[in-house]
């Protein structure tokens, strides 16, 4: 079920769940290390997706999971334009980004997008940052402004200033179709809440199967009301 | 969430504590205003740290400013409930 997908020069590895001719998700997982944190998570709510009959897809951007691509050579045209291949696929019925991916699904235009816990780039700029500042002894807003200007590491990754400083500016980008859910509890606005725990804020990764499994429900009951299947 | 009182951001914050930290809800009820927290919990390193404070963030609908982090407000849990409390009070 590992395909592999073109970008520009490069290949990159897709996770692929269905079968050819079923609508067909394209998830666009959270950055950096939130991303190994909930793939556990996004993995089982494909399964669940299957159940649906819907097919869906998770690839690895430039950079993250196993990609051949260093860290440090990541920008973020990389990732626009990673999407934009992707979202020429066939049979694709809607985007479904969590957290910082929803930063990248206007690039996948003309597709209604799903969001869950989206976040604005400044704040997993942000969070990056604190998280390094208590364990390097710097200020945050030191750190971010150093990353701008070189690579630093942050949380983890060592970051490209280009790719620190694009994504900070960047938002989740307005669309006329979009629907945001978040986890019960949390005091943002959205149009639906989810049961669960922020797993990509725990600091093992782990999974819940009751929050995958609203997940996939949400997800198809929103392909239903969009009309894409 | 302006006009919350110090009761609900008591357990908002046991309850960022468990799911953050995965420490069981049990055990975050039996925390009381001395207990320890960071240099005291194994599960509360400095990474964990960011977790927690920008989760507490979240559904406390406050900022917190990078300036305030330090070791005494995350010392103990009535120091950490008060910190978050007196940030609510101030946004309300």
């Amino acid at each position: 079920m590992t395909r592999d997908y073109a970008w520009r020069t490069g290949r990159e590895a897709i996770l692929a769940f269905g079968q050819p001719g079923q609508p067909t998700v394209l998830l666009l997982p959270p950055l950096f290390e939130e991303g190994n944190r909930t793939r556990a998570l996004l993995v089982a709510a494909m399964r669940m997706l299957a159940v649906h009959g819907i097919a869906s897809a998770l690839p690895d951007l430039p950079g993250t999971n196993e990609s051949p691509v260093p860290t440090l050579d990541v920008r973020f045209d990389d990732w626009c334009d990673a999407v934009a291949a992707l979202a020429g696929g066939p049979d694709l019925a809607c985007t479904a980004a969590f957290r910082g991916g929803a930063l990248l699904d206007g690039y996948a235009p003309g597709l209604p997008h799903w969001r869950m816990s989206p976040e604005t780039g400044a704040r997993v700029v942000r969070d990056m940052a604190r998280a390094t500042a208590l364990t390097s002894g710097t200020k945050a807003g030191v750190l971010e402004a150093l990353a701008r200007s070189e690579p630093t590491m942050l949380a983890g990754s060592t970051l490209h200033p280009t790719l620190v400083s694009a994504l900070a500016d960047t938002m989740p980008a307005d669309d006329d179709r979009v629907r945001t859910v978040r986890l019960e509890g949390d005091a943002l606005p959205a149009d639906a809440y989810l049961p669960g725990k922020p797993l990509w804020r725990a600091a093992e990764p782990g999974r819940d199967d009751v929050l995958a499994q609203a997940i996939a429900d949400d997800i198809a009951d929103w392909i239903d009301a969009c009309g894409a299947r | 969430m302006a006009g919350q009182d110090a009761g609900q951001v008591d357990s908002v914050v046991r309850a960022v504590l468990s799911d953050v930290l995965a420490i069981p809800a049990e055990r975050v009820a039996t925390f009381d205003r001395s207990t320890g927290l960071f240099g005291a919990l194994p599960e509360l390193d400095s990474m964990a740290v960011a977790g927690l404070l920008t989760e507490i963030e979240d559904r406390l609908g406050i900022v917190i400013d990078d300036d305030d982090v330090d070791g005494d407000m995350l010392a103990t849990f009535g120091a950490l409930s008060d910190f978050a409390a007196a940030k609510v009070a101030g946004t309300s």
